[in-house]
């Protein structure tokens, strides 16, 4: 648990390089992408991207593919929920409330498919991209809702806020296990009845512990004069580089051939 | 119950080396203050004692079994070893203080409990009818912290470790608590004790251990550590309140050469002096 | 609950968004504990419960976001529907907790929180229905499927969260939301 840089992969690479808005906004355009594509050319194009995404950002295979195997059973599960109750005009099987039929099991296959690859596209971007660029550019995708009257400047404090207790916390955490488990606490038992009866001596104290330091840091801005900002939340500082634009470029133009062209 | 560390190197999950090759015993009834600077590697030190974390080299023995050895019975051995962290209230979860106190016996099996619950509490200051029904969260921090400490004395350990027991404590806490120690030695239990504060350190420890970058930079009395200042700024370890005061003594002339580091060597060195004054 | 200034309900939020990324971790460490216990679901429903329906649904929406980009759990392909379930945790135990004053602190969080649980599972189900398999069928089946695998978290959550809420008034960390003088 021990594991701060959570899922931060420390490279030299060009995606490394890239800025974590850019980073973030080719996420979310594969992500709308792999929704969107229909046919399996799409879908191998989509691989293939996905690919050198890894390549580019020297990101080993165990870590894109990551999670995918704990997540087997779900997969099972919508394949199965797709393939059975799918409605379809030609079914070559049909029993109660069970039909299945070849464009169930074609979606079935899609779903599981468009899953997989928003795990490993995810993992990816994990990989790349430090949690501190990843609040960073969620911060500036809020920048348009406060068009809309969304408080985005007291959004933004609290997303920074809260990145910079996450290492905190878990520090504590740890240490919290440490302490439950000199005193016998069964974290590991093989009883699950054992096992849930050390949730509460791990996450009490946890809160405990996080609202006392939230406590302190409020007053801590208090006493300093903070108010509740009004007015627009500042334009970031830092701006795309030419590689930004490059990699986004070319990431667009792949997306838009897997959905429109294969 | 004495411990030895041989030969313990620990590598976390991201290649970083937080202790190399370090070796070190501690004997039964022995108290050993382990210094060094932040990041040199105690926490990660006194967690690996604790058998807590299993070290990638080396071995950890209590009484001379490693706790680590294929069929060694980790829950007889964490029986033995009360573990105290920093912040040690932050670590109360039960509704009552009694309950709190006593969740290490539930979970070891062990018996005759509010005894041993009343006498943990008694150790540390309180009455235990007041107490043991009270909420640990509606206490006080110093409060709060001590009944922490009664959490890892219940099991009646013959191993304590402390990680920075004295830190936010005010004065008259900390002497209680160092009080404390030296009655548990004088019981024959061996204590391991990680602290920046170097007055209480000199004035308890048999021995002191100082780390540096992972390793070992200082194994030995406080008097070996102290004798040299030189070696003591080198070590980031810095010198005793009454070490200063007699080195700015010995710079006007008043004190001979002999090695202080605790108010009464330094009280008995200065009465020598003053009557050596007197008799000229 | 009683009066928290704004700041401090911006910080206790702030605080949850945290844990949301880091009790998941913590409990990626017990076996099975994860999937049965729904780890973050709890610190939203407790920012719904003592900052407010607001602050409830951002911490429903930045906890999971959070957690998803930078640790990965949930997988991106799990976001939506738990982006809506925690969005809905939240909302709904912050009004609940707004509308409902039964004078005793307990039956207070367990209608509220007994609300927002049904609530949420109930619009997640949906919406993994209709991302995963959109269909009449597979609508109630992802629903009321997700709803049955759930009690056993849902109970849990029910022993444990009210627990946190009194520690939490009794360490006064936050305040009182009945004293002597309030209920009379």
């Amino acid at each position: 648990m021990s594991s701060c840089r959570m899922g931060y992969v420390e490279r030299n690479s060009p995606l490394h390089g890239m800025d974590g808005l850019s980073k973030l906004l080719f996420l979310l355009l594969f992500l709308t992408s792999v929704i969107v594509t229909r046919r399996a050319g799409g879908f191998f194009l989509l691989g293939i991207v996905l690919l050198l995404c890894a390549g580019l950002g020297k990101v080993p295979l165990r870590t894109v593919l990551g999670g995918i195997w704990q997540m087997r059973f779900f997969f099972l599960l919508v394949f199965l929920m797709n393939f059975a109750f799918f409605d379809a005009e030609h079914a070559f099987f049909s029993w109660w409330i069970f039909t299945f039929s070849r464009e169930g099991l074609l979606f079935g296959a899609k779903t599981v498919v468009r899953v997989l690859l928003a795990v490993a596209a995810g993992n990816i971007f994990t990989a790349v991209t430090t949690p501190l660029a990843i609040t960073g550019s969620m911060e500036t995708l809020l920048y348009p809702l406060q068009w809309i009257g969304v408080p985005v400047r007291d959004v933004a404090m609290i997303l920074g806020v809260a990145i910079q207790f996450v290492p905190l916390f878990l520090r504590e955490a740890d240490t919290i296990k440490m302490a439950q488990t000199a005193r016998g606490a069964p974290f590991y038992s093989r009883k699950f009845s054992e096992r849930a009866g050390c949730v509460l001596p791990l996450v009490l104290p946890v809160f405990l512990s996080a609202f006392k330091r939230a406590d302190e840091l409020a007053c801590a801005m208090e006493a300093r004069g903070y108010v509740r900002k009004k007015g627009r939340l500042p334009l970031r500082k830092r701006h795309l580089q030419k590689a930004d634009f490059l990699g986004l470029g070319g990431g667009m133009t792949l997306c838009l051939f897997a959905i429109f062209v294969f | 119950m004495r411990i030895d560390v041989k030969n313990v190197t620990y590598v976390h999950d991201d290649g970083t080396r937080s202790v190399h090759h370090i070796s070190l015993s501690a004997a039964k009834g022995e108290l050993v203050g382990i210094m060094g600077q932040t990041g040199s590697g105690k926490t990660t030190l006194i967690r690996l004692m604790a058998g807590l974390e299993k070290p990638t080299e080396g071995q950890i023995c209590l009484d001379g079994q490693d706790i680590h050895a294929r069929g060694a019975d980790r829950t007889a051995l964490r029986k033995k070893i009360g573990v105290v962290f920093q912040n040690p209230e932050y670590q109360l979860f039960s509704r009552t203080v009694k309950e709190d106190v006593g969740y290490a016996l539930k979970q070891f099996c062990m018996d005759r409990r509010e005894e041993r619950v009343q006498k943990a509490l008694e150790q540390m200051g309180f009455s235990y009818d007041a107490i043991k029904d009270q909420s640990p969260f509606a206490l006080s921090g110093g409060e709060k912290r001590r009944v922490a400490i009664a959490g890892a004395l219940v099991t009646e350990p013959e191993l304590l470790i402390f990680d920075e027991p004295l830190a936010g404590l005010d004065p008259v806490g900390r002497a209680d608590f160092l009080q404390l120690l030296c009655r548990l030695k004088e019981q024959g239990v061996t204590i391991l004790m990680i602290s920046h504060c170097v007055d209480a350190v000199a004035s308890c420890a048999d021995r002191i251990v100082v780390l540096q970058r992972g390793e070992k930079a200082f194994d030995g009395s406080p008097s070996a550590l102290f004798a040299d200042p030189a070696l003591a700024e080198e070590l980031h370890v810095g010198n005793t309140a009454a070490g200063r005061t007699a080195a700015l003594l010995r710079e006007n002339g008043k004190l001979g050469d002999e090695i202080i580091y605790t108010p009464a060597q330094l009280v008995n060195a200065v009465a020598a002096a003053l009557q050596g004054g007197e008799r000229r | 609950m009683g009066k928290l200034s704004y700041v401090k309900r911006a910080i206790i939020t702030a605080a949850c968004v945290a844990l949301c990324v880091v009790l998941p971790m913590a409990f990626h460490a017990i076996p099975n504990a994860g999937s049965i216990y729904c780890p973050m679901h709890i610190p939203v429903l407790l920012c719904g419960l003592i900052c407010g329906a607001p602050f409830g649904l951002l911490c429903g929406l930045l906890g999971p976001l959070a957690s998803s980009l930078i640790t990965q759990m949930p997988p991106m392909a799990y976001l939506p529907p738990m982006l809506v379930e925690l969005a809905v945790y939240g909302l709904v135990a912050g009004v609940m907790m707004h509308l409902i004053k039964t004078k005793h602190l307990y039956a207070d969080l367990y209608i509220s929180l007994a609300t927002a649980m049904v609530a949420g599972r109930i619009v997640a189900g949906v919406a993994k229905a209709l991302l995963f398999a959109p269909g009449k069928v597979t609508l109630a089946a992802w629903a009321g499927g997700y709803f049955v695998t759930a009690l056993p978290g849902i109970l849990l959550q029910l022993l444990l969260i009210p627990s946190v809420v009194v520690a939490l008034e009794k360490a006064k960390l936050i305040p009182a939301r009945y004293t002597k003088k309030r209920m009379q």
